[in-house]
């Protein structure tokens, strides 16, 4: 394997990275299928949770220990939050006029 | 003078500590030793945890008692003393009664969601110099994201009832909880910006030269609002609305009953602790006291054992407030005055370091 | 003797990260919108578990603290808030699931076929105990304060356009 992971950190860069696309990939069937609103907005915090874990493994295997990674990801969570929150009001202004979260009811400016 | 750590009382448990991992690293090679005395610390954590809770319950209860002018419970052993393991017994022989429309596994997993990270913190409390299970770099915001994940339980907890007033009472209690997180993770950094460390132990070591509740206002201020905010994180008087909603409309964990009730209420009581215990490591010097010879896990023990009277003679004596006038504290008074504070000692860091040792 | 370390290291990456995916699966097949939340905190906290294990605890610590002790608070908020009349299973067509799972797969292994065939540089396995709060503190006001800024700016906007979006008027 050309990456080394000495007998101290088993870890190499691959594993973290096989996992963050993992969780992308999950992330991503989610936000394609589901109808909830809600549901699909998780499935985006998935994806993003899975760039997250790609890049702290890119993170801890960087030639330079100034953690550009880990600072990154801060960036990451700011705008995961930001937009968990703007999501989630604008699903409960929908539901209040429409009374319904369902993705494909909420078409009527479609076409 | 202190207390010397030549002498046997000052400091037993680090002979302990010692003691054991030469005996086992005479025998074991190298990571065991380690796992085998962290998994014992961890277990003496957690049994001190439990035993400490169990007083609480009877503290309180005859310390209210006597505040409202009777005795409290005083049939069990000796003037009571055995009550709480009567309590106990009675609690885990009690059925845990699920209703037919709660969401059983959500139902039976909010307790632990409630009670684990109250335990988890207990790991990080420094009980002398080098005397906790592991003193963690980032310890401060470990406490606070131990804080955090109880709200999840309480959630959890009212929406797996099945009955609308639990799901009511779990959101008010939710959002009681989160709005005082932001004043209390801000109060936090007033000590870390003191100390220039997050880790506990340092805190306290960083102490040794004045406590941080005497450095007025900055000290006192946001010793007292952060007193008052952990007051409202746990849910107790003068802002227990959440399980006071009995008057009115159902807490969160009014479908529970035996074992899964007594969690939330050992929770209760491990968080009551643990408010005083950051109350005294962060501002009151944590195992600190000039001068007297007495050993520091006992200094710090007694402390946050005041800290806890503290707390029950404010439960005693202070009326329940009302939600919405909770709800203006915590955003128009606590957070406000919070942020200044902040500015405040980094303003004075900056300027004055050496005012702060 | 280090191996048992590297055991317990290895293990605990493959235990959180297992969790973590059973987590993300059950997001996706739960039936009801409240366990895919409840899900979704078991997967944050395996994920907080793995950053402590890739040596990042300033991030695990601030993960738990921001994305399971609010964003999900938030999340659950939302969904007791607008509760489903009907039980109706979550998934559109099953072509489009099908499809869905398809392509999320194709991605997924093209990702790690390129990630473990690819020759990467000699990595250099930064230590474990660096003050990972001080050098992200130094950075983030250091060479990246504009983004911090900006972030700042960011969580402001979005702040009053979740209170003017959802409040009643």
């Amino acid at each position: 394997m050309p990456t080394a992971a000495p007998p101290i950190y088993p870890i190499a860069l691959q594993h973290g990275l096989v996992l963050g696309a993992a969780l992308f990939a999950i992330g991503m069937a989610g936000a394609l299928t589901k109808r909830n609103a809600i549901t699909v907005l998780m499935c985006v915090e998935l994806m993003l949770n899975g760039v997250i874990v790609t890049f702290v493994s890119f993170a801890r295997h960087a030639a330079s220990t100034d953690l550009a990674g880990q600072v990154f990801s801060i960036f990451i969570m700011t705008v995961a939050a930001a937009e968990a929150a703007v999501g989630l009001a604008i699903v409960i202004a929908v539901h209040r006029v429409r009374n319904t979260v369902q993705v494909d009811e909420v078409q009527s400016m479609q076409g | 003078m202190g207390c010397p750590a030549e002498w046997f009382f000052c400091d037993p448990f680090g002979r302990l500590h010692a003691l054991v991992l030469t005996s086992l690293g005479a025998v074991l090679p190298e990571p065991f030793p380690t796992i085998i005395v962290t998994v014992l610390a961890v277990a003496m954590a957690t049994t001190i945890a439990a035993v400490i809770v169990l007083s609480e319950t009877l503290a309180e209860r005859k310390w209210v008692g006597n505040m409202q002018g009777r005795l409290g419970p005083n049939r069990v052993g000796p003037s009571g003393l055995l009550q709480p393991i009567a309590d106990g017994i009675k609690l885990l022989l009690k059925e845990i009664i699920i209703p037919t429309q709660a969401d059983r596994i959500p139902f039976l997993l909010a307790p632990l969601v409630t009670v684990v990270p109250a335990l988890m913190v207990w790991s990080v409390i420094p009980w002398g110099p080098g005397l906790s299970v592991t003193d963690l770099n980032v310890g401060v915001l470990f406490i606070l994201a131990m804080g955090a994940l109880p709200t999840i339980g309480i959630i959890m907890a009212g929406w797996a009832s099945g009955n609308k007033y639990a799901v009511l009472g779990g959101m008010r209690a939710a959002a009681q909880l989160i709005s005082y997180e932001i004043p209390m993770v801000l109060l936090m950094m007033v000590p870390v910006l003191l100390a220039g460390t997050m880790s506990l132990q340092g805190i306290v070591e960083a102490q040794s030269r004045i406590w941080y509740v005497f450095l007025f206002p900055v000290g006192t201020l946001a010793a007292l609002l952060f007193f008052i905010a952990g007051l409202a994180e746990i849910n107790r008087s003068p802002f227990d609305l959440p399980e006071a909603e009995s008057e009115i409309i159902a807490g969160f964990h009014i479908e529970y009953s035996g074992m899964a009730w007594a969690l939330f209420y050992l929770a209760e009581y491990g968080n009551a602790f643990v408010v005083s215990a950051m109350t005294t490591i962060l501002f009151f010097g944590g195992w600190q006291i000039p001068f007297l010879p007495i050993p520091p896990f006992l200094v710090f023990f007694l402390k946050c054992y005041l800290g806890f009277f503290v707390i029950v003679w404010v439960r005693g004596t202070v009326p329940r407030v009302r939600y919405d006038q909770m709800m203006r504290l915590a955003w128009k008074g606590a957070l406000p005055i919070a942020l200044i504070l902040i500015g405040l000692t980094a303003v004075i860091v900056t300027v004055a370091p050496g005012l702060v040792g | 003797m280090v191996i048992p370390t590297a055991f317990l290291v290895a293990g605990g990456f493959y235990t959180f990260g297992l969790l973590a995916i059973i987590g993300a699966l059950g997001v996706l097949l739960a039936h009801r919108v409240f366990h895919s939340a409840l899900f979704l905190v078991m997967t944050l906290a395996s994920v907080a578990a793995e950053f402590v294990i890739l040596g990042a605890d300033f991030l695990a610590m601030v993960e738990i603290l921001v994305y399971v002790g609010a964003i999900m608070v938030l999340i659950l908020f939302g969904i007791m808030l607008t509760p489903q009349q009907v039980h109706l299973p979550d998934i559109g067509s099953a072509g489009r699931s099908v499809a869905a799972a398809l392509v999320a797969g194709a991605i997924f292994v093209i990702t790690a076929a390129v990630v473990v065939t690819s020759e990467w540089p000699r990595s250099v396995v930064t230590p474990m105990d660096v003050p990972t709060t001080q050098i992200i503190g130094q950075q983030l006001f250091g060479p990246y304060v504009l983004p911090f800024e900006i972030a700042s700016v960011l969580l402001l906007i979005a702040m009053i356009g979740a209170i003017v979006i959802a409040r009643e008027d």
